[in-house]
């Protein structure tokens, strides 16, 4: 029974994988496709790709910092974890539903934390762990303004006496299928660590697995092809109905806002913080906007990733506490 | 800062561009505190940053480069073409 429970709440991780990977596949797709630097079909089959090959780029601190650094280990059982991927599932459900932001990022981790304390109250939340997420929440779409408007103004300066355009975009191009793919490789690395984290937690929790271990291979590869899927079925859906909604960019700012969400991507897998891709794309490409207006930088869009800050931690949390109300009167 | 212009006076101030960078070197500066130790360089960097493109934005508004408010009427300067046009906002259609 507790067998068919871990296997049961393992698939629904994984299944929280390909849907974010699903959700998420626009942001790692809409840039090159809007170049025209790829077909969507070929758009599609790169960014799965290298969401699935990233596991050979980055190790797991991210899967270590959910698994051990939100909420102390003891307190991981399989019900824990099954309310905070059933809170954050239905909180983005419920966001989606009535259009407001959310990340599904900060989704899962308000998740886990509102399921715990409701098992063990909130001495079960490690301080320090959620002070580094909260900070990186503001911080990554920060970073990655500043580095997609600076990567652009740098460029524009170096290249700003070459007067062959067209050669110029032809050699940006190129550089775009090497910043679309380090953008997804940061994707994969970091969002599909997420999952890895909570599993790892769970086979610490049904004592499949020591409280010291790492992620197992098995574990690695299964939320990596979970996010490479589902990347590849939410791109293939929006491809059929993006058209001509995309605003023609071109190639020189994609690269930008992709080549600094990818390095913001990086430096936070290496780190070990979970941070949400989509809203340091967000950033990324707003900074690239604003090198040439500030009215390039549109306030609904800041606004929606300010309103997500907020909501969406609580929002999980709260849903979380909810649906483990059942087990705590179970006992 | 004002510069005498004819009979007119021109007022330069600093540009939008200028305060929000100001205001992200704030943001990021006020994360200092509230950053985990071995992190508040990143704070720190991306309050630098911030503060260095706001210190540039501003030297060039104020030099001429940048917004100006006339207190008597002039005409508007041309706005200039850009070769990037912005980029779409992010996220696909639901």
């Amino acid at each position: 029974m507790a067998l068919i429970a871990l296997v049961l709440v393992i698939a629904i991780a994984l299944s929280f994988d390909f849907f974010n990977g699903f959700h998420d596949a626009a942001n790692s797709i809409a840039t090159v496709v809007s170049t025209r630097v790829l077909s969507p079909r070929v758009a599609v089959a790169w960014a799965a790709f290298f969401n699935f090959v990233a596991f050979l780029v980055f190790r797991t601190k991210v899967a270590s910092t959910i698994a051990k650094d939100v909420v102390k280990p003891g307190v991981f059982t399989i019900a824990v974890v099954f309310a905070g991927l059933i809170g954050a599932i239905a909180w983005d459900v419920i966001t989606w539903y009535l259009g407001l932001p959310t990340s599904s990022s900060h989704a899962l981790i308000g998740g886990l934390a509102g399921a715990a304390v409701a098992k063990a109250g909130w001495g079960s939340l490690i301080g320090t762990g959620f002070q580094k997420i909260a900070v990186f929440i503001v911080l990554s779409p920060i970073i990655g303004l500043l580095l997609g408007f600076t990567v652009l103004l740098l460029v524009m300066w170096a290249f700003h006496r070459y007067h062959k355009v067209d050669r110029l975009n032809r050699g940006f191009r190129r550089l775009q299928l090497v910043s679309a793919a380090a953008f997804s490789l940061g994707h994969g690395g970091n969002d599909a660590q997420k999952t890895m984290g909570v599993i790892l937690a769970l086979l610490i929790a049904a004592r499949h697995l020591p409280a010291t271990a790492n992620v197992p291979l098995w574990v690695v590869l299964s939320a990596h092809t979970a996010i490479g899927l589902g990347t590849a079925f939410g791109g293939w859906r929006i491809v059929h109905t993006m058209g001509s909604r995309i605003t023609k960019l071109q190639p020189v700012s994609g690269m930008s806002a992709e080549a600094a969400a990818a390095a913001t991507l990086f430096f936070t897998a290496h780190a070990g913080i979970p941070v949400s891709t989509t809203h340091t794309i967000t950033g990324a490409i707003v900074g690239v906007g604003s090198t040439q207006r500030l009215s390039a930088v549109r306030s609904g869009v800041a606004g929606r990733v300010v309103w997500a800050w907020i909501l969406t931690i609580p929002g999980s949390f709260a849903v979380a506490w909810l649906v483990f109300q059942p087990f705590r009167l179970a006992g | 800062m004002q510069t005498r212009i004819g009979r007119g006076v021109l007022r330069r101030r600093m540009g939008r561009q200028a305060l929000f960078f100001m205001a992200t070197a704030l943001l990021c500066a006020a994360l200092v505190p509230a950053a985990p130790a071995s992190f508040r360089w990143v704070a720190w960097a991306s309050a630098g940053l911030a503060a260095w493109w706001a210190v540039l934005f501003t030297l060039e508004d104020l030099l001429g480069g940048g917004p100006q408010e006339p207190v008597t009427s002039y005409p508007a300067p041309a706005e200039s073409e850009t070769p990037f046009p912005p980029p779409p906002p992010p996220g696909g259609p639901r």
